[in-house]
């Protein structure tokens, strides 16, 4: 208990200062900002403390998503009052960008030095190019742990998931090819044509966020296209499979990020030594990318997104994280969750307090919106 | 010489607008296809638009929907229908050149038939040639110069030795021709109706 309370203090301390920090709120806001607070940091004492990381990160992961979806839509509603993209915001850089557009933007990025989507971010405050050195930093440090520590979407499937007592359905291991493929055509694609494609037909986010308004046959199109992918992706899927199938089997920025797991700092490691191959941890693993061959070759599969449900799922602590090219070491654990946890809470802290705000001024004002 | 430069400088538009067909389909087949069976469709399209450009231009032109259309549809078929001539055991000479060569043959042959902007341009000045050897020559050189484009593709066929790699061009094969179909689909419609 006592080293539990130490080894969350530091924890305690940067998010408090990064929390606080910041300029003027209202008394209700500092409230709902010092209930945010605490209750991150609870969730990061109890992972420590219970040595249980997916099934704490797994509440602030999905709260984080679905508060994402609560702030988003009332800002838009705010300053645009619908959820619609017309062409004037587009071409006045005013949608904003998502890590997810990336895989579009990259090719006539690298070779044309054309951004397709010329998107902002913090309400214009800063360009894609914020975006880029974010998305490079993260994934430097986590691979494609991006997707279980940063990702403001897989939340809303990874609820959905947690729905269910037992899954009912299992997809069949050729589908785990599908991201793979989405991601090379919408990126040749979106090279061809100089229009990010997957964002434009196919990302089943938009249904959540915003899109173009129903104005002709291929705008129609596009909204039975990405809304079709939401229902079956986001909600139905995960339902019926408890896994996050979106992630595992659609996403193409998901495939992206699993190269990037070769060049990031931190890896999953599992022991031989202590692992007696009762495979527990291949039905926890999300988007069953962890197979039989790799628990007997001893070596965790490529695109993991270290989200720990196997190494919450192993009795034998068998499984933990690991800084690449050095000898193993059971503090490389906390060394992993301090920078990664530090990433979800600072997403956390300002989309848990807006929408917890938004969701006030509803009970006291019947409406989401400010004023 | 003008079609050479003209397929020079506009080739990489080629490159990049075939691709997105040619790499899945190259993923799928591996060693089973050669680049230049693609290429070889290709030339054969060019003989015969040169052909059309003398003989049907202001037709052509004024049915370049309809072409368009068509041509995904026969492009989509390529991709959506297997070859089964893997499944093969015997080997004669007809069943190589069913498995190795028809089907990117034909592939090349219904991309060429495209118009994509690099041919729309080509197809415009092979128009205003004189003689029909004056227009063959200048596809011929078209396709001599954005053919160079292509062949630094031949090296995704080594990348079939990663089996995933099969899978990923069999369901991007899958995906495109599904595009590519309904992209046909949907101008038959807005012609017809």
């Amino acid at each position: 208990m006592k080293r539990s309370l130490l080894i969350s203090l530091p924890m305690l301390l940067v998010t408090g200062f990064l929390f606080f920090a910041k300029g003027h709120v209202s008394n209700i806001q500092l409230y709902l900002k010092i209930f945010v607070f605490s209750f991150i940091n609870t969730l990061f004492f109890l992972m420590i403390y219970q040595r249980k990381v997916q099934r704490w990160r797994s509440i602030l992961f999905t709260i984080l998503a679905f508060s994402f979806v609560i702030h988003f839509v009332s800002s838009l509603l705010e300053q645009r009052g619908s959820m619609f993209i017309t062409p004037d915001l587009v071409y006045q850089n005013k949608v904003p960008f998502c890590p997810l557009v990336i895989t579009t933007t990259l090719l006539p990025m690298l070779f044309k030095k054309i951004i397709l989507f010329p998107g902002s971010l913090l309400e214009g405050k800063a360009s894609i190019g914020t975006m880029v050195v974010l998305w490079m930093s993260i994934t430097i440090l986590l691979g494609r742990g991006f997707c279980s520590w940063f990702c403001f979407f897989g939340g809303l499937e990874e609820g959905v998931a947690r729905i269910p007592t037992k899954s009912r359905v299992n997809l069949s291991k050729t589908w785990k090819y599908l991201p793979w493929s989405i991601l090379l055509v919408s990126s040749l694609l979106s090279f061809a044509l100089f229009s990010p494609v997957y964002c434009v037909w196919l990302c089943p986010f938009k249904a959540v966020t915003e899109f173009h308004k129903i104005v002709s046959f291929e705008s129609l199109m596009q909204f039975i296209a990405f809304f079709s992918v939401f229902m079956i992706f986001i909600l139905i899927l995960p339902f019926l499979t408890k896994k996050r199938a979106q992630c595992g089997y659609f996403c193409p920025f998901g495939a992206l990020q699993s190269i990037t797991n070769k060049f990031s700092l931190f890896a999953m490691r599992l022991d031989e030594n202590k692992c007696k191959k009762c495979f527990l941890c291949l039905s926890k693993c999300p988007i069953n990318c962890l197979e039989k061959k790799h628990v007997l070759k001893g070596k965790m599969p490529f695109s993991c997104m270290k989200c720990g449900s196997c190494i919450d799922a192993c009795p034998q602590k068998a499984i933990c994280y690991h800084v690449k090219g050095c000898l193993p070491n059971k503090n490389y654990n906390l060394l992993f969750l301090y920078p990664a946890f530090l990433i979800l809470a600072i997403m956390s802290e300002k989309m848990i307090s807006s929408a917890l705000y938004r969701l006030f001024l509803l009970i006291t004002t019947g409406s989401l919106l400010n004023g | 010489m003008e079609g050479f430069l003209l397929g020079l400088f506009t080739g990489q538009g080629c490159l990049v607008g075939c691709s997105t067909l040619l790499i899945p389909y190259m993923l799928k087949e591996g060693r089973g296809m050669s680049i230049f069976y693609f290429l070889g469709g290709r030339l054969i399209s060019y003989m015969l638009l040169a052909f059309l450009a003398i003989l049907f231009h202001n037709f052509l032109s004024a049915q370049r929907n309809l072409f368009l259309a068509c041509s995904s549809i026969g492009l989509s078929s390529v991709l959506l229908f297997r070859s089964r001539a893997h499944n093969n055991k015997k080997v004669c000479l007809g069943n190589i050149i069913e498995a190795r060569a028809s089907k990117p043959l034909l592939l090349g042959f219904f991309t060429s038939l495209n118009f994509c902007p690099s041919l729309i341009l080509a197809f415009t000045s092979a128009a205003k040639k004189e003689s029909i050897f004056e227009t063959l020559v200048f596809f011929i050189s078209f396709f001599i110069a954005t053919s160079l484009y292509f062949l630094p593709l031949s090296f995704i066929i080594k990348l079939k030795k990663f089996s995933f790699m099969e899978h990923i061009g069999k369901i991007s094969s899958y995906l495109v021709g599904g595009i590519y179909l309904l992209i046909g689909l949907y101008q038959l419609y807005q012609i017809f109706i």
